[in-house]
């Protein structure tokens, strides 16, 4: 009887210290503005390096990242042309100065979003929406843990008329010691 | 599904196995709170539980809680919070059961928490909780009862933490 009184005494005692302990852990959402953007392109593909090195709130978390949860994107694209525009991001560690043409990208980089359609006079992909068009999250997250990487999107819709006029990557990392 | 089964089987195995003078049930509501969880936004939880006396002051509190956080709005968009369905098993170590009047205990606890949110995997993980709350006996074999406690999560060297508060009603068979 006395051992189960001094356990179940314990019990909820070390239950509040074990939750005072996992505290200096959390999830975070960092976003990074792509640069290179405001562009007017009729070109199949275009290529952005991003850095979240650059970033404080990756800076502060980016030596204790447990893992990535999700990888998405918010685009402001216009498109200017008649006809809808479907797109696929591809994702690499780094730019390879062969990868000049789309198919190269798709022979060596890694797709990691497909299937979004911009209608003509769209002109926006939210958070959300891109999260549901998010493949191969494996390779996006372990690409993404390294601070630099280069984004490509392509298009098969030609010929095709838009504007780019921001991009961001947003992250949500748990981090904690 | 076969989860929340057997979570039902559990209390319904545990009520019968208990002396009827020692057996309550429960139901509550209330907020959860995420803890250092910036995709995450307040959201309400509700359960259901048995209470089965162990002996004074200690009782076992098998229970299941619906819970659904609260959308996290940014400057870039907003995310839908997660659904969170958990059960298992408390220790209760106080007051329970007990005549008119407050009574304040400690609360610790195991369980398993299936998470499901659009665009996320899906997650099943086991889980760890700790608390303290106040039952306060109305008479007839009711008590209001209110709660906190706090839940951690744990999986891939990481972890899921939130808070939830609560105020129910408790009802003893027997009393």
């Amino acid at each position: 009887m006395k051992k189960f009184m001094k356990f179940s005494t314990i019990f909820p005692l070390a239950g509040l210290l074990f939750l005072a302990g996992c505290l200096v852990s959390g999830t975070f959402v960092i976003d990074v503005d792509i640069d290179e953007t405001d562009v007017v392109t009729t070109s199949e593909f275009k290529y952005c390096l991003v850095d979240l090195t650059d970033n404080g709130d990756w800076e502060d978390h980016k030596d204790d990242i447990k893992y990535i949860d999700n990888v998405g994107f918010e685009l402001w694209v216009e498109n200017n042309g008649d006809a809808a525009v479907t797109g696929e991001f591809y994702i690499a560690r780094e730019h390879d100065a062969g990868t000049d043409e789309a198919d190269e990208v798709r022979d060596v980089a890694t797709r990691i979003l497909s299937g979004i359609e911009l209608a003509p006079g769209d002109n926006y992909i939210d958070w959300p929406t891109s999260l549901g068009h998010v493949e191969n999250l494996d390779s996006l997250k372990a690409i993404t843990e390294t601070g630099t990487f280069v984004i490509y999107g392509l298009t098969e819709t030609l010929p095709f008329d838009i504007t780019l006029d921001s991009a961001t990557v947003i992250v949500t990392v748990t981090a904690g010691n | 599904m076969k989860k929340i089964l057997v979570a039902l089987i559990l209390c319904l195995g545990l009520t019968a196995t208990a002396s009827a003078a020692g057996i309550g049930v429960g139901g509550y509501g209330g907020l959860a709170i995420p803890v250092v969880q910036d995709d995450q936004g307040n959201g309400t939880v509700f359960g259901v539980k048995a209470k089965v006396k162990l002996m004074p002051g200690f009782s076992l509190e098998p229970n299941i809680n619906f819970m659904k956080y609260g959308d996290a709005d940014f400057d870039f968009g907003t995310r839908k919070g997660s659904k969170v369905t958990f059960y298992g098993v408390d220790l209760a170590l106080g007051g329970t059961g007990m005549p008119v009047g407050p009574k304040i205990y400690l609360l610790g606890g195991v369980g398993m928490y299936s998470i499901t949110r659009d665009n996320d995997e899906d997650k099943d993980e086991f889980g760890f909780s700790a608390g303290l709350g106040v039952e306060i006996g109305v008479g007839g074999g009711l008590a209001l009862d209110i709660r906190g406690k706090g839940h951690v999560i744990p999986f891939d060297d990481g972890s899921k933490k939130f808070a939830t508060v609560t105020g129910g009603l408790n009802y003893y068979l027997g009393m």
